[in-house]
């Protein structure tokens, strides 16, 4: 180096140092500027092989469900598949199933985007082509869920209606499924309800007996902001997805307005003495005072599965409510749904052995009146033998030690106590756990009670059995 | 077709971005913030050729503005970690050369950011999944280094006691706990108390406060130093090694990545914490790395928002676009790409450019004037975007920024104290420190 050299840098005299005593460049480390122009070439270059995918990948991506993982929790995706349930709506999210070739997903939207789909009529429905875009969750439990946060995040393909019957469903569904997943039009005649917790499951049946299932979620009301009002009886057409449940096809419905009523066919009216076997499978109408109801428990825990009704007397054919039946009724007729009042339903008959039964179906067809009735007293328990079975008794005595109680091994027990009269008479009352453990009081030896029952066997003895807490009356 | 006029969308964009990137204190969300008004009131813009300017402008601003961090001294957050390397530059008659190299370093970013796109949808969401639920702890952890990892500045005369010694420990760190302190409180009012109206909360409050924070004080100082800007070299050659340039690179982009990742960390920080991790040294690497940094927090924070199977929303752009346009699909995410390789390059000749212009002027003009000059279009852009309760705001914050200056204390913690209120309220505890504060 000379002390005329200049840093390439600085600029400024080195006076021959290395590296520069101003700057400290050391000149052998240096980089031309054409590196960086080779750079800026390999950008483009990958730069429109990058465009050159965008125009190639025009459009949503949708993933296969069989290819949503854990690590994919939280992630956005596309997915395009059919809707094979739903929608289940609730005040503040609807959701419904897909299912593509590989697996089923829930799609959850939340408020306030499901209202703008509501309000837009964009409820997907079964049979419906939905293109969907939102946030996967994938939870520990291996469950999974898409949701949505957008409207226009939902693309929506309605499907086409196709008009079928209730018959041509049923035939081909262990065959063909040729009405799966499909968007269906079918004629029935509502014969039952089933009330579910979430739900309530009509039943349309055609003239043949053929029997669908038609699935309405309960959360449609907060769509509709109404209540369905369809009733037994009534021939309906309905539009709704055929789905599957337990094997079996379901009709989905996805809106009030997709039932529209036909017929309103009439029941056949009799009188309880000229009920017969020709009447089973049918439905009638009948009325009468009712003298008894026994609530019938679910062996597994404390909950009344069904009431049978006595009307008239014992002689006549029993009325079976079931529970989730007498939930549906309203407040006033629950109110006044007791012994006494004089009742006209709508049922239909069916046969057990030799016995007529009324089966009380939804959507319940009952009116009550309020009314009185007392069997009459039974002063002398002795009176009261096996050959008074299944009939109706009204007792009055104190309670003596010597009931044998029948523990069961998660629930309460059954409690039998020993009755006894003023002449001495003992006759055993039997109540059972979910009578007594709805009883506002307790019973214990020493107690002077008033009771209705039923005449019935336990043992070898004739015992009082009452049908509801209020058949027990604590006189002292 | 059509997707070509999205070029020519990001065309406009960098031009734009470019533009405004040489105006001190000018920051790019504002103006974006502006577009997204004007897409609002014109429904007919198509909002992907709108969100492509964006791209444009974000790119352009990511590169380009490192000329004002060299020529004019007035900087954002995410500079100011590489500002006194381009500062020294400037006075060894090299700002030229700072501002190239600072143009390479977000070039080589970029070219990172161009080789993972191909994987990104499947290495981010596993990062977001894996990090999501340590955030708070992990933003906290973050906070606590940096306070505590300053080094003692006088460490030339030890005190020959113990408690002397002590005593000189922790004397940068009080200094720094002192500006953090500071800085919070400015926090905990401002993120707390609406100064102004709802729709112009962002610049009436952040632009401010940084302006304060970062500019100001170092124009301020720049214009009491009285130095001249020597005569600056207009050269094809930079001198730094391809060692320093890779390293610089690389960090950088994990440093910009990692806050572009995490909600609160800015550049500076994130460069800061990765130059720490991997020994970062020399000017030359602190230049590359701060620039690829910067580059990555932004346009690598707005490119998360585009992955598909990720679509993270993180940063200023993410949000501003947002309000606009939502990428959705793998389609949109090749264009995103591309347009980002494209600005990238353009803006790259367009900062090569606009520093040989800036080169030749600025020795010419008294640096005090032109600090003086620069004060006042940061007065002036902060009074039309935030009003007199904006001049307000950046006068406490340019105090704490001075204050920072004199004790030379780090100005990572004048960040992380100011958005340490936030990460309070990210591990729920915010809302019961405001309310024994008595802010509400």
């Amino acid at each position: 180096m000379t002390e005329e050299k200049i840093c390439p840098a600085c600029g400024k005299p080195t006076a021959g140092y290395t590296p520069c005593p101003h700057c400290g460049v050391d000149p052998k480390n240096r980089i031309g500027l054409k590196a960086a122009a080779v750079v800026c070439v390999i950008a483009l270059v990958l730069g429109a092989g990058y465009f050159a995918m965008h125009l190639a990948t025009a459009g949503p991506q949708p993933i296969l469900i069989s290819s949503i993982d854990r690590w994919l929790d939280y992630a956005y995706v596309w997915v395009a598949w059919t809707v094979v349930s739903g929608p289940s709506a609730g005040t503040t999210s609807l959701s419904f199933d897909v299912q593509d070739s590989s697996g089923q997903l829930r799609i959850e939207v939340y408020d306030p985007t499901y209202k703008t789909l509501i309000a837009e009529n964009r409820v997907p429905t079964v049979g419906d082509s939905v293109t969907v875009f939102g946030q996967l969750r994938v939870y520990l439990d291996g469950s999974e869920e898409l949701r949505v946060s957008t409207p226009e995040d939902l693309l929506l393909t309605k499907a086409q209606t196709v008009q079928t019957t209730i018959q041509e469903i049923m035939s081909t569904w262990y065959s063909t499924k040729e009405f799966e997943y499909k968007r269906v039009t079918v004629v029935g005649k509502i014969t039952n309800l089933i009330p579910l917790s979430s739900a309530k499951i009509y039943i349309l049946e055609d003239n043949s007996g053929n029997t669908l299932e038609l699935y309405v979620h309960n959360g449609l009301m907060y769509l509709e902001g109404r209540y369905l009002d369809i009733k037994l009886l009534q021939v309906v057409s309905v539009t709704a997805g055929v789905s599957e449940y337990g094997g079996t096809p379901q009709l989905a419905l996805a809106d009030y307005d997709d039932i529209k009523v036909i017929e309103n066919q009439l029941p056949t009216q009799v009188s309880l003495d000229n009920m017969d076997t020709t009447l089973v499978d049918r439905f009638v109408k009948v009325s009468g005072k009712v003298v008894f109801v026994e609530m019938v428990g679910d062996p597994s825990s404390l909950a009344v599965s069904e009431r049978q009704i006595w009307l008239d007397d014992q002689y006549t054919p029993r009325v079976i409510l079931d529970e989730g039946i007498y939930e549906l009724l309203p407040d006033n007729t629950r109110q006044l749904f007791g012994r006494g009042s004089n009742a006209e339903l709508v049922g239909r008959v069916s046969r057990s052995g030799t016995t007529l039964r009324i089966n009380l179906v939804g959507p319940p067809e009952l009116s009550l009146q309020s009314g009185t009735y007392e069997p009459s007293l039974v002063e002398n328990f002795a009176t009261i033998t096996l050959g008074n079975e299944d009939s109706l008794v009204k007792v009055e005595g104190r309670i003596v030690p010597g009931g044998a109680d029948v523990a069961h091994v998660t629930l309460p027990s059954d409690h039998e106590f020993v009755l006894q009269d003023n002449f001495g008479d003992n006759i055993k009352l039997w109540v059972t756990n979910t009578v007594y453990e709805r009883m506002l009081y307790s019973l214990a030896v020493g107690d002077n009670v008033r009771v209705v029952g039923k005449v019935m066997q336990r043992g070898s003895a004739a015992a009082v059995q009452p049908g509801v807490p209020s058949d027990i009356e604590k006189v002292s | 077709m059509e997707s070509l006029f999205y070029l020519l969308f990001a065309f406009v964009g960098v031009l734009i971005g470019s533009a405004l990137s040489i105006v001190p204190g000018l920051h790019i969300y504002s103006i974006s913030a502006i577009g997204v008004l004007f897409a609002i009131t014109f429904p007919s813009v198509d909002p992907l050729g709108m969100v492509m300017v964006f791209t444009g402008m974000l790119v352009a601003y990511s590169m380009v503005s490192a000329l004002t961090a060299t020529y004019l001294g007035a900087t954002d957050d995410s500079l100011r970690y590489s500002l006194f390397p381009n500062q020294k530059y400037l006075m060894a008659g090299r700002g030229y050369e700072a501002s190239i190299l600072s143009g390479i370093g977000a070039l080589g970013a970029m070219m990172i950011l161009l080789i993972i796109a191909p994987i990104s949808m499947y290495v981010f969401p596993v990062f977001r999944k894996l990090a999501t639920p340590h955030m708070p702890w992990i933003l906290i952890g973050v906070v606590a280094y940096v306070l505590q990892s300053e080094w003692p500045k006088d460490w030339g005369s030890r005190a020959k006691t113990r408690i002397g010694r002590l005593k000189d420990g922790w004397a940068s760190l009080s200094a720094g706990w002192l500006v953090f302190f500071l800085s919070m409180m400015l926090g905990f009012i401002t993120l707390n108390v609406l100064t102004s109206s709802l729709d112009r909360a962002f610049q009436a409050t952040i632009m401010p406060a940084f302006s304060g924070f970062v500019a100001v004080p170092w124009v301020l100082t720049n214009a009491v130093a009285r130095f001249k800007v020597p005569t600056q070299n207009i050269t094809n050659t930079l001198y730094a090694s391809k060692k320093d340039v890779i390293r610089g690179t690389t960090t950088g982009f994990v440093g910009g990545m990692f806050s572009a990742n995490e909600p609160m960390v800015s550049a500076g920080v994130g460069g800061l914490l990765a130059g720490h991790s991997t020994g970062t040294g020399g000017d030359t690497q602190f230049m590359v790395s701060g620039a690829a940094a910067r580059f990555t927090y932004y346009v690598g924070a707005f490119f998360l928002l585009w992955v598909p199977l990720l679509h993270l929303t993180r940063k200023g752009m993410a949000n501003i676009s947002n309000l606009v346009f939502s990428p959705k699909s793998d389609s949109e995410f090749w264009l995103f790409v591309a347009v980002v390789a494209i600005s990238a390059v353009l803006s790259f000749v367009l900062l090569i450019v606009l520093s040989r212009y800036m080169a030749k002027i600025i020795p010419r003009y008294s640096y005090r004037k032109v600090s003086l000059g620069v004060l006042a279009i940061i007065v002036a852009i902060n009074l039309y975007f935030a009003g007199w309760e904006g001049l307000v705001i950046m006068t406490i914050a340019t105090g704490i920024g001075l204050t920072q200056v004199m004790f030379r204390t780090r100005w990572a913690n004048i960040m992380l104290g100011f958005f340490f209120p936030i990460m309070l309220n990210m591990a729920g505890i915010g809302s019961s420190i405001v309310k024994v504060l008595g802010i509400y």
